[in-house]
């Protein structure tokens, strides 16, 4: 299949905040600005701090939330928030786990019925084929068959994000977005839910958007990656071009800090805390400047723009000169 | 399906209600309420077969006889007779057969009420589900007490008014209840989970949100049974409920009040039944609370 | 002398269906001024070991060993508190371990305060102000107002750490101290850490479940799964040449940057899942999990000590991570 399968561009969301009474509300710019395409069986990461936009993101892609500005094209046609038959498809075709999988499932119902739940709204599947179905995709996800009446309690947390999975699972979808699956799990367990996603790739076909903030799964699923704070892209480009060369003083921190060859080379990149406590980012620079080394007067009042510095695009007003 | 493991270590999957009773048999003080609320409900139900007389049989020649276990007490009046003559054991039965049905059906239409209006309110959302939750929630700054004596007052007395004012005044404690534990689960990741899913309206609500608000309904269920026990009670006891000849526990109390130095037993012993009932009731429910709360905890 | 050691450490709890061994047969001895690492999952008992090496388990809890000493005194259970004193210890998650109704000024006056119970307010002030210097914030005399909510992330850590030095430990525990915090901030702390152990000459227990934080700050590690401690050696050895199976599980399964072989290669993984802490299997705890697995795996293997390289296996691997890379 040619051409990228989900193409964004611009995606932008904002919440508001009441402050009370007397104060105007809080207006907190959460994405800002972001695009990106996937193509098919490719997994692009998301890598980015608490904070800064990664998880609004996946729930605007997830379809939980409507971007205020900003373009999402799946398969080239684009995806209109206020078509009801668009909203089902990008359901269907575009599923999410999320981050803590003892949470999403619901602590009564066994689990068949949960991941029943997809097939009801597909008209795919006959309702005989339902139990068939079930089974299948349990087996694909290393359950056996005879655990889909158990309750989520009677499984451990790798078995509960196997069963995310199989709940993603359900309805043949081609996107997964994955929302820091490795977090809540145990060291030993996370490899083989590594494992079974890469399988799932290889078989099916499956593209993931995947969250995390382990640069070292991210460096050995991606074939892209997407770099985020406060809500703004910093560096996007292939996972090669950008860990080995990163253009943006924010990868170069990120790479900084993380144990491995790179760490020395970058040490100069380390973050300096300047501002110690909490204060709400109201200016309109670039969201970086509060911990960059290398910030100037023009950082502090006008936002990059989105510069193609060798094979990646950073986002940074002296991309390309450092 | 709950997991269990018997003695033997070995894991069975046995029913869920099954698993809660063998956590409640743990709980010794919930067993002991077990006990005598059992034999409390085995003694009412079959009342025909342990009440001896009548309620209101009257034995001209045994006026104020004193319990049998006293200096002048006869076997035949086993808990002593009152003012009028009538046996006290059998007026505590039937009376207690009264207040306890009136106090379910008080818990029952109450319920029935509340916990719907609360779903229909938070389904449909928007200025008048945050009209009606107003409403309730000013409701429930009034005690009970309060809002059955106003509503009897209006309808005038009698055990069916009396009925209906209780069950009015319990209404908001049963909505406002069920509304909190509905605004907690919409808040849960797997409803917004099973949302993404595709399921929407009454599909939603009977397979995520009503099995995971039983629960904390059934605990109020409970706890509001001695309430409605004791705001009947009151009730007769202040003459606006049961009037005589009806029997019920407030009114025999309300009524033998008068005589309480005379014949101290008339007040007591009914007053102790009534106590023992409650006291069981309370260790129950405490138990079944227990009980849930630490089967939430296992998981 | 090492500032610390103790042999044969087991602790126990009661359970709903027995005893629940948290802690068994394990040893340590850490250096004056040495880094050490533990490394282990969820259930692996770290957290207990280091509350109680620092006896701040509860009284249910049934701790034995075989000798404990600590800056060249014999411990026993009646003289636990040279070791409470002398030491300190860090949480994970900061936002919730300070006091969010006191400023950090007068929650560093207090713990001051224990230590020096006749100094000056003057003097506690002034040692507040060194203690937040130390700890790498600048300007402390703005900061002693603040409550803990008002500052970024990260500062929190420094300022529990700052708290943590006020009585001069000679050994800090840092009890997945990093775990919740971003990356680059977690790089700041760890350095901070360093730093701090270099200039006091403090040795610091580092605990976690995360490789990356002890690879370049620790010189040892040690590690641990349901209470035993199956593998003790030089950190870089336990990642280029691990002994035991879990270690190599552990360690090398998730990948670490830079040091990727080849990419969407599947990754080497343990099947199965931690066994919850009252059912610890019989003999060696990764019996039932390992691949290597033999009929000798029911009895637990004894402690193997092959200059400095101590582990408990009956079928040790022999693993080189460079040539697995090629």
């Amino acid at each position: 299949m040619s051409g990228p399968i989900l193409v964004t561009s611009g995606l932008s969301k904002s919440f508001q905040s009441s402050r009370g009474l007397f104060k105007k509300p809080l207006t907190v710019q959460a994405i800002n600005n972001i695009s990106f395409t996937l193509g098919q069986a490719e997994t692009l990461s998301v890598v980015g701090e608490t904070g800064s936009g990664r998880t609004t993101l996946a729930h605007i892609l997830a379809g939980i939330n409507y971007p205020d500005q900003g373009m999402l094209l799946y398969k080239g046609k684009p995806v209109s928030y206020l078509q009801k038959k668009d909203e089902e498809l990008l359901h269907k075709k575009l599923r999410l786990i999320f981050q803590n999988p003892g949470r999403t499932l619901n602590p009564k119902a066994p689990v068949y019925k949960t991941l029943i739940e997809p097939l009801h709204n597909n008209p795919d599947v006959p309702q005989h084929e339902y139990r068939k179905r079930i089974n299948q995709i349990l087996e694909k996800v290393g359950l056996r068959p005879e655990q889909s009446h158990w309750l989520p309690h009677m499984f451990s947390g790798g078995q509960r994000q196997r069963i995310a999975i199989a709940r993603a699972l359900v309805s043949s979808p081609e996107i997964i977005i994955a929302d820091e699956p490795l977090s809540a799990l145990d060291v030993s367990v996370q490899a083989q839910i590594i494992n079974l996603m890469l399988d799932l790739q290889q078989k099916e076909g499956v593209s993931y958007v995947f969250i995390s903030h382990n640069l070292g799964v991210v460096q050995h699923i991606s074939d892209k990656v997407l770099v985020m704070f406060g809500g703004q892209l910093m560096e996007y480009g292939h996972i090669d071009d950008v860990f080995n060369r990163p253009g943006h003083p924010y990868t170069r921190a990120l790479l900084a800090s993380v144990p491995g060859l790179k760490r020395n080379a970058l040490k100069q990149w380390r973050q300096t805390q300047k501002i110690l406590t909490k204060s709400i980012d109201t200016h309109l620079g670039c969201p970086y400047v509060s911990r960059c080394p290398v910030a100037t007067e023009q950082c502090h009042h006008e936002n990059p723009e989105h510069t193609p510095v060798d094979q990646q695009i950073v986002s940074c007003h002296h991309a390309g000169n450092i | 399906m709950a997991l269990y493991i018997d003695r033997f270590g070995e894991a069975k999957i046995i029913h869920p209600f099954q698993g809660l009773w063998h956590l409640y048999k743990l709980n010794n003080a919930a067993m002991f309420g077990l006990l005598i609320l059992s034999i409390v409900v085995i003694v009412l139900i079959l009342t025909p077969v342990f009440a001896p007389y009548e309620a209101d049989r009257q034995f001209i020649n045994a006026l104020f006889s004193p319990p049998s276990w006293a200096k002048n007490g006869h076997i035949e009046y086993l808990f002593g007779t009152d003012e009028l003559g009538r046996d006290i054991f059998s007026r505590v039965l039937i009376g207690g057969r009264t207040t306890i049905s009136s106090a379910m059906l008080v818990i029952l239409m109450a319920s029935s009420v509340g916990v719907t209006l609360s779903l229909l309110g938070t389904s449909i959302g928007g200025w008048l589900d945050k009209s009606i939750s107003w409403f309730f929630e000013l409701l429930l700054t009034f005690p009970s007490l309060i809002t059955s004596l106003l509503v009897v007052a209006l309808l005038g007395p009698g055990l069916f008014n009396a009925v209906i004012a209780v069950a009015i005044a319990m209404i908001p404690l049963f909505y406002t209840t069920t509304r909190s534990e509905t605004l907690n689960q919409m808040r849960q990741p797997y409803f917004a989970a099973a949302q993404l899913d595709g399921a929407k309206g009454l599909r939603l609500l009977t397979s995520t949100l009503i099995p995971n608000i039983s629960n904390p309904i059934f605990i109020q269920f409970s706890l509001s049974l001695s309430s409605a026990i004791l705001e009947i009670a009151t009730l007769g006891f202040l003459g606006f409920g049961a009037q005589s000849p009806q029997t019920e526990w407030g009114t025999i109390l309300g009524e033998s009040r008068a005589y309480s130095y005379q014949a101290p037993w008339v007040i007591w012993l009914p007053g102790l039944s009534m106590f023992l009932t409650l006291f069981a009731i309370k260790l129950v429910t405490d138990g079944v609370r227990e009980t849930l709360e630490y089967d939430q905890q296992l998981k | 002398m090492p500032l610390l050691q103790i042999e044969e450490l087991n602790v126990s709890f009661p359970g709903l269906n027995g005893e629940i061994r948290a802690v068994s047969n394990s040893s340590l001895s850490i250096e004056a001024g040495e880094i050490r690492g533990i490394i282990g999952e969820s259930g692996s008992g770290k957290s207990v070991f280091a509350q109680a090496l620092l006896g701040l388990l509860s009284p249910t809890a049934k701790v034995s060993y075989d000798y404990f000493s600590f800056d060249n005194q014999l411990i026993t259970p009646g003289n636990q508190h040279i070791v409470t004193q002398g030491s300190s210890i860090i949480f994970q998650d900061p936002d919730n371990s300070l006091n969010p109704s006191k400023t950090i000024g007068n929650q560093l006056h207090e713990s001051l305060y224990l230590h020096h119970p006749h100094a000056s307010k003057d003097f506690l002030k002034e040692q507040a102000l060194s203690l937040l210097q130390d700890v790498g914030l600048s300007s402390p005399e703005s900061l002693l107002g603040l409550y803990p909510h008002q500052f970024a992330a990260g500062v929190n850590q420094r300022i529990m750490i700052a708290l943590a030095l006020a009585c001069s430990p000679k050994l800090l525990i840092a009890d997945e101290a990093t775990t919740n915090l971003d990356m680059t901030i977690q790089s700041q702390i760890l350095e901070l850490l360093t730093r701090l152990s270099q200039e006091r000459g403090m040795a610091v227990l580092t605990i976690t479940h995360d490789f990356s934080i002890l690879t370049e700050t620790t010189d040892t590690t040690s590690v641990m799964y349901c209470g035993y401690i199956l593998e003790t050696s030089s950190t870089e050895t336990l990642l280029t040449h691990p002994k035991h199976p879990y270690t190599r599980a552990l360690v090398n399964s998730i990948p670490q940057l830079g040091l990727v072989k080849k990419s969407r290669t599947h990754l080497y993984a343990l099947p199965g899942s931690v066994p919850p802490a009252d059912k610890i299997p019989v003999g060696c705890p990764l019996g039932p999990r390992c691949p290597r697995a033999g009929r000798e795996c029911v009895k637990l293997p004894e402690m193997t000590h092959k200059d400095n390289h101590h582990f408990r296996c009956h079928f040790p691997i022999e693993f080189n991570l460079w040539e697995d890379q090629r």
